[in-house]
């Protein structure tokens, strides 16, 4: 079986992660996800750390849809960590949050964000939404990332 | 202040002396002043202009020593008593006449106030001598006791100036003192205006990131009650009978109620609490960019909305200027009477340096006793009949007064309403 490209979800909030399975799965997305709470379990995933070194169980993502407003290191923080690993850098992160003042947006570019999407209010145009990343996760070319030797992503494209 | 002071005294020391002189003016000896070491005339008594012969214009001013030309004696004692303030006399006798003549002069120096004011001279003939002796000598007693009296006044007028003098010193000190405390007191107030702007800022700036944070932690909830309560509809679809399947509908309403009261509230902080810069800005753009994000509404209500120009430049905020238009237009789309659909007009008026704008509907209309309310946070007439979160046209209210605008409406029920609203023109 081939591995899939892995989403991480990056939020505090376990209704907007509960939300968020929903419309990937209306959405008929079948790509699996990881999910984290915080700034802080984002990083120890991403860097292998305790649980996290082990790959078959939480694979290095393809995808990481970040949260900006979260307890014990923001998105903020986890954005500028990500971007200072030369193993990791390459990382597609798109900010995935609630907030769309300019300040906000300005510098989550300024900390290398690959996109920003405001979390719509209604699920229908979630839906729609998550619908559109599934697309793009399709036809984007992701670069390769070699976390380790254990190395498990490949695929981009279909 | 100083130089009013010794005037002062000059003057009272003048006038004693004028005084002290008047005893002289009377006496039967001449008698002369004369002052400085020029021995100057400045006094002589009708005596002495007898004495010489000459009209007193012509004596006064003149120096003594060309008065008695050959008389170096007589100038050397002038000078003596000039420079020792001793009084001194002398005698000489004169040839020139068929008599023998015997010239007195007395000389002594006159003080008022311990301030030598000049040389007091007095000449008399030796034929007279005796006589004018004794008369002379009358005349020094009471001359002197005059002057001891002048003296005593001097005294008492001069303590009397000291103390004003000394008041006054302490007048100035406090005014000195009162205007010290003045200048520390601006000084400190300077502070505490410059301290004050800047927790006013501060402030502020909380005030912005409160209003924030709180709309957008608050929104998060909404969210997910909107989108739970229609997944509940949809899980449980067939199992919901028509009153559960009502009760997840209004819970689903609300929220999204909710969350747009959050979302027009945070559009009304930003206009109270953002810097409203006025720039130049043509009334089309706004227009247009207004009628665009109404665009979808505006095809689904199937409204008639005209926009008629010519759309002149006022100065504005623009980006609060098309939430303004934006929400005008919106309640235009909004409360129609049943039935009819939405006609929007509007137009431009230009009165000196004013610009009018219009937005005419032929919709509801707005009784009179209500026309004040309406631009009230919150205040929907019709409560939750025609939707809207009752915040439009506080923006509209908040938005206009931010750009030292005026705004109104005249309405009439059932007919529709005319809102209007003010701004300068920029040429």
């Amino acid at each position: 079986m081939s591995q899939k490209q892995t989403i991480l979800l990056v939020d505090d909030s376990e209704n907007d992660l509960a939300l968020m399975r929903v419309a990937f799965k209306k959405a008929h997305c079948s790509l699996p996800l990881q999910e984290v709470r915080n700034g802080e379990e984002a990083i120890a995933y991403l860097g292998g750390e305790g649980l996290y070194g082990d790959r078959e169980k939480f694979p290095l993502p393809t995808l990481v849809l970040l949260d900006l407003n979260m307890p014990r290191r923001d998105g903020f923080d986890v954005l500028s960590w990500v971007r200072a690993q030369p193993f990791l850098k390459r990382l597609s992160i798109i900010v995935w949050t609630a907030s769309a003042r300019k300040v906000d947006i300005d510098r989550a570019f300024d900390l290398g964000a690959t996109s920003f999407l405001v979390k719509p209010t209604n699920l229908e145009t979630l839906t729609a939404m998550v619908a559109c990343l599934a697309e793009w996760i399709k036809v984007n070319q992701f670069p390769s990332i070699n976390a380790d030797k254990a190395n498990l992503y490949s695929r981009t494209g279909a | 202040m100083l130089t009013k002071i010794v005037s002062a005294v000059r003057d009272s020391a003048t006038r004693l002396l004028r005084l002290g002189l008047s005893f002289a003016d009377g006496a039967p000896i001449p008698m002369a002043m004369v002052e400085g070491s020029g021995h100057i005339v400045r006094y002589i008594n009708p005596a002495f202009c007898q004495l010489f012969d000459l009209p007193k214009d012509e004596i006064l001013g003149l120096r003594f020593g060309d008065l008695v030309p050959k008389n170096d004696q007589c100038l050397k004692l002038l000078d003596r008593v000039f420079r020792t303030g001793m009084p001194a006399s002398h005698t000489e006798e004169e040839h020139s006449t068929t008599h023998p003549l015997f010239w007195s002069y007395t000389m002594w120096p006159v003080f008022v106030d311990k301030r030598p004011q000049g040389i007091m001279i007095q000449v008399t003939e030796t034929a007279e001598l005796r006589e004018k002796t004794l008369a002379m000598n009358e005349a020094l007693i009471l001359g002197s006791i005059r002057q001891h009296e002048l003296t005593s006044a001097a005294d008492l007028s001069n303590a009397q100036l000291l103390v004003e003098m000394g008041e006054r010193k302490l007048a100035e000190e406090a005014l000195r003192e009162a205007q010290a405390q003045l200048m520390d007191r601006a000084g400190q107030l300077e502070g505490l205006v410059i301290e004050s702007t800047a927790e006013l800022t501060a402030t502020n700036k909380q005030l912005e990131a409160f209003v924030y944070s709180i709309a957008h932690d608050l929104r998060a909830p909404l969210r997910s009650m909107q989108a739970f309560s229609t997944l509940l509809m949809e899980e449980a679809g067939p199992a919901l009978n028509e009153t559960a399947k009502d009760y997840a509908n209004r819970i689903n309403k609300s929220a999204q109620f909710m969350d747009a009261m959050l979302k027009d509230l945070l559009a009304f902080s930003c206009i109270s609490q953002q810097s409203v810069g006025l720039t130049p800005v043509r009334l089309e753009t706004i227009i247009e960019s207004a009628l665009s994000q109404l665009e979808a509404d505006i095809q689904r209500t199937n409204a008639h909305v005209e926009s008629i120009g010519p759309w002149p430049t006022v100065l504005a905020h623009e980006p609060t200027l098309v939430q303004v238009v934006c929400n005008l237009v919106n309640n235009a789309l909004k409360f129609v009477r049943p039935g009819v659909p939405p006609f929007v007009r509007l137009w431009a008026e230009q009165e000196k340096n004013l610009i009018r704008v219009w937005v005419e509907d032929r919709g509801l209309g707005i009784a009179s006793d209500h026309q004040f309310q309406i631009f009230r946070l919150f205040t929907r007439l019709d409560g939750d009949k025609y939707g809207g979160t009752g915040i439009g046209l506080a923006i509209v209210q908040k938005g206009i007064e931010r750009m030292g605008g005026k705004f109104g409406v005249e309405s009439i029920a059932g007919e529709g309403s005319r809102f209007w609203f003010e701004l300068l023109t920029c040429p």
